[in-house]
C-alpha cells in the first residue's frame, strides 16, 4: 500500500512536468510582453550668451541660446516636439498668453519624416541657422538661438520673465518644464540722426552778414520698450577765436510721440539751449504702462521724433570772419519718469 | 534726337559725386537701478550694453554725471571709449565704490556719446554743427540717515562740492570735442589739422595722435600743419592721456589720383558729354550737308526738266 502510494505520487510529480511541454504545442503559444510608458524628460534647461555664458538679464534684440537637455529612452528620433515659453510673468504670478512681440514668445522645434523644423511665434525670432539639435544616447541637446523683440516688456525691479517648456515624444507623451525665471532689460534706441548739420548761408561770401535759406530737418525714430525723455544742448559755432552764438539759431520740435510732452518752449521755434533742456518728455509713458494681459495695448516701433533746426525766421549772423565754424550739438536720450508696464 | 540728350545728361548725374552723409545712432540697453546705501564702505557692480544703430562704425565715449563731484567719484566705467562696428554691441561694466557720504537721494547719469568714425572731416568754409547722439543710465541712489551719519553726516554742507547748473552735466570733455580734419589728401600736401573743446580751452595734455598706414604713431599739438608723404588711410585721434575722445581717418591717395577722386565722374561725363555734342554736330553737319546736296541734286533736276520742257515746247526747226 505505502508502495502503491509512492508510485502514484512519483507519476503525478511526472505528470505535473510534463504537462507543461505537452501544451508548449507551438501552435498555442501566446505571449505578451507589456511595456510601460516612459516619458521623456529634463536634464536642465538654461539661457546662455552667444559665448554660452549664463545670463539671467536679457537684452531686447541680441541673440541668447536657450539650451534645452532632455533625456529619453529611446533618444532623439523619439522626441516629435519642443515647445518653449517665453513670458512675461508680471510678479510672477501670470501665466502666458497669446504669443506677442511684447509679452509672450513660443519657440518650436518639431521633428517629423526625418526632417527637423524649427520656428518661432511671432515669426523672426530665432536664428535659424545657429539651432540645433544634438543625439547623445539617451540625451538630446536642443539648442533655440532666438531674440526678443525691442519692444518686450522689461522686467524692472519687481517683475520677471518666464520660460517653460514642454517636451513631446512620438507617442504622444509629454513632459513640461516650468518656470526659469529671468529678466528683460531697458532699451531706449535712436537712430537715423544726421552726423552733421551744414548751417550754411545762400550768400557765398563769407564776410557778408546771411541767412539760412530754408530750415534743416533733424529726424529720427526712437524704439523703446519703456517711457523716453529726449534732452538737447547746443554750443557756440566756433572758428578759433571767432565765434556765432547758437542762439541766432532755433529749435523746434516738430512731433510728438505717442504717450509723451512736448517741453512748450520749443513747441514753437526757440532759442538754441546751451544747457542741457528737455525736449520730450515720457514718451511712451502712457503706452508703455499698459498692461500687456489687458487687450489693446500699443505696439511703439514705428515712434518717430522729429526736429527742425530753424534759422529761417528772421535770425541773422553777424559779420564773421571766413573760414570753418563747428560745433557740437547733442541730443540726449534717457527713460522717461513712470512705471512700466 | 532730344530725348537722346535728355537721357546721356541724366546718365551723367548718375555718376556725379555726391556727398555722403553718416547716420547716426544707438542702443542702450540696462537696467535703471534704485540703490539704497545702509552701510559705507558700499559697493556694486552693474553692465550695460550699447548697441550701435549707425550705417557706420562709432566711437562711444562714456561719461559719469551727478551733482556732486564726490559722488561723481564714486563710479568707474570700464571701458571708458568703445568702438563699435555697424550694428554691434558692447557690454560696459560700471562699478559703484562709495568709501563713505552724506544722507540724501542722488541721481547719476551713465552718458554715452557717440561719434561717427567715417564721418565728414571738413565741411569747407561753411558753419557746421557735428550733432552728437547720447544715451544716457540713469542709477539713483539712497544713502540711508543711519549710513550717512555714521560717515561723513546727514545733511550736505553747502561747499564748493554744489553742483554749479541745476541740470547735472558730464563731467568729461568728450562731449564737447571736436577734430577737424580732411578725409581726403594728396601725397605731399600740407594739411591744417585742428582739435579741441568747443567752448573750452583745450587742457595741455589734449593732443592730435596721427597713426599712419604702416603703424607709426605721432603725437602732435592741436593745432598742427602736417605733411602727408604715406599713402593709405590714416587715422587721426584727439585724445587725452586716459581716453580717446574723438577719431577720424584721412585718406591719402597718390598726387594724381587725389586729384581725381573727387570730380573723375564729372571729367569722364564732361568727356562723354564733349564727344556727344561733337557727334551731334558731325551729324547736323551731315545731315545739312546732305540736304544741301539733295537741294542741288532737285536743282539740277529741274533745271534739266524746265531745259527739256523747253525743248519740248520750241518748234523744231524744219528741215531736221
Amino acid at each position: 500500500m505505502y508502495q502503491k502510494t509512492r508510485i502514484t505520487a512519483l507519476i503525478a510529480i511526472l505528470a505535473l512536468l510534463t504537462i507543461p511541454f505537452v501544451w508548449a504545442d507551438s501552435e498555442s503559444v501566446s505571449a505578451t510582453a507589456g511595456i510601460n510608458p516612459y516619458a521623456p524628460s529634463f536634464e536642465y534647461v538654461e539661457i546662455t550668451d552667444t559665448e554660452l555664458s549664463i545670463s539671467s538679464h536679457l537684452d531686447v534684440d541680441r541673440e541668447y541660446y536657450l539650451h534645452v537637455h532632455s533625456i529619453d529612452k529611446n533618444g532623439i528620433t523619439d522626441i516629435a516636439s519642443l515647445v518653449c515659453t517665453l513670458f512675461f510673468a508680471g510678479d510672477g504670478s501670470l501665466s502666458a498668453g497669446a504669443t506677442d512681440t511684447r509679452s509672450c514668445y513660443t519657440l518650436t522645434y518639431t521633428y517629423a519624416n526625418g526632417t527637423a523644423n524649427w520656428t518661432s511665434a511671432p515669426a523672426g525670432h530665432l536664428v535659424e541657422g545657429d539651432c540645433s539639435a544634438t543625439p547623445d544616447g539617451y540625451r538630446s541637446r536642443f539648442i533655440f538661438a532666438f531674440s526678443l523683440g525691442k519692444i518686450a516688456i522689461p522686467s524692472g525691479d519687481t517683475n520677471t520673465w518666464k520660460v517653460s517648456v514642454t517636451i513631446m515624444d512620438r507617442s504622444g507623451q509629454t513632459t513640461t518644464y516650468a518656470d526659469l525665471p529671468f529678466d528683460v532689460n531697458d532699451y531706449i534706441e535712436w537712430s537715423g540722426v544726421p552726423s552733421t548739420l551744414e548751417l550754411s548761408s545762400t550768400c557765398m561770401d563769407p564776410e557778408s552778414p546771411w541767412t539760412l535759406p530754408q530750415s534743416q530737418p533733424v529726424q529720427a525714430v526712437v524704439t523703446s520698450n519703456v517711457p523716453v525723455s529726449v534732452l538737447f544742448c547746443g554750443a557756440d559755432l566756433m572758428y578759433g577765436a571767432d565765434a556765432i552764438a547758437c542762439e541766432t539759431f532755433t529749435l523746434e520740435t516738430v512731433a510728438t510721440p505717442a504717450g509723451g510732452t512736448v517741453n512748450t518752449a520749443y513747441a514753437i521755434p526757440g532759442a538754441i539751449p546751451t544747457e542741457s533742456v528737455t525736449l520730450v518728455d515720457t514718451a511712451y509713458g502712457t503706452a508703455c504702462m499698459l498692461d500687456p494681459t489687458l487687450a489693446g495695448y500699443c505696439n511703439n516701433s514705428a515712434g518717430i521724433a522729429s526736429f527742425v533746426i530753424d534759422a529761417a525766421t528772421g535770425a541773422t549772423v553777424p559779420y564773421v570772419p571766413a573760414g570753418t565754424y563747428s560745433a557740437v550739438w547733442t541730443f540726449t536720450l534717457e527713460r522717461g519718469a513712470g512705471v512700466t508696464p | 534726337m532730344n530725348t537722346r540728350f535728355i537721357l546721356v545728361l541724366l546718365f551723367l548725374f548718375l555718376f556725379m559725386p555726391c556727398p555722403s552723409q553718416a547716420e547716426m545712432g544707438m542702443g542702450i540697453s540696462g537696467r535703471t537701478e534704485a540703490l539704497v546705501i545702509e552701510q559705507f564702505p558700499y559697493v556694486y557692480e552693474g553692465r550695460f550694453s550699447i548697441h550701435n544703430t549707425s550705417d557706420t562704425a562709432c566711437l562711444y565715449v562714456l561719461a559719469v554725471a551727478s551733482p556732486y563731484e564726490d559722488v561723481t567719484e564714486w563710479v568707474a566705467v570700464s571701458p571708458a571709449a568703445v568702438e563699435i562696428a555697424s550694428n554691434g554691441y558692447a557690454d560696459i561694466k560700471y562699478t559703484i565704490a562709495a568709501p563713505g557720504g552724506y544722507t540724501g537721494d542722488y541721481d547719476i547719469r551713465i552718458i554715452a556719446n557717440g561719434y561717427a568714425l567715417s564721418g565728414e572731416g571738413t565741411t569747407g568754409d561753411r558753419p557746421v554743427s557735428y550733432l552728437q547722439t547720447s544715451g544716457s543710465l540713469r542709477i539713483s541712489v539712497n544713502v540711508t540717515h543711519n549710513a550717512g551719519d555714521a560717515s561723513l553726516g546727514t545733511t550736505r554742507p553747502h561747499e564748493a562740492d554744489a553742483p554749479a547748473a541745476e541740470d547735472p552735466q558730464p563731467v568729461d570733455v568728450g562731449s564737447q570735442a571736436y577734430l577737424d580734419v580732411p578725409t581726403d589728401v594728396s601725397v605731399g600736401t600740407a594739411v591744417r589739422l585742428r582739435g579741441g573743446i568747443i567752448g573750452h580751452e583745450a587742457p595741455a595734455s589734449l593732443c592730435i595722435v596721427l597713426s599712419s598706414p604702416m603703424g607709426e604713431s605721432y603725437a602732435l599739438p592741436t593745432d598742427y600743419t602736417y605733411t602727408f608723404r604715406e599713402e593709405g588711410v590714416w587715422t587721426a585721434r584727439l585724445t587725452l592721456p586716459d581716453a580717446p575722445l574723438v577719431e577720424r581717418q584721412i585718406r591719402v591717395r597718390p598726387v594724381r589720383a587725389a586729384g581725381m577722386a573727387g570730380g573723375a565722374y564729372a571729367v569722364a561725363g564732361g568727356l562723354l558729354l564733349l564727344g556727344f555734342l561733337a557727334l551731334h554736330r558731325e551729324r547736323k553737319k551731315g545731315q545739312k550737308r546732305r540736304e544741301k546736296s539733295e537741294a542741288r541734286h532737285q536743282t539740277t533736276l529741274s533745271s534739266i526738266s524746265l531745259k527739256s520742257k523747253t525743248l519740248e515746247g520750241r518748234e523744231m526747226p524744219k528741215g531736221l
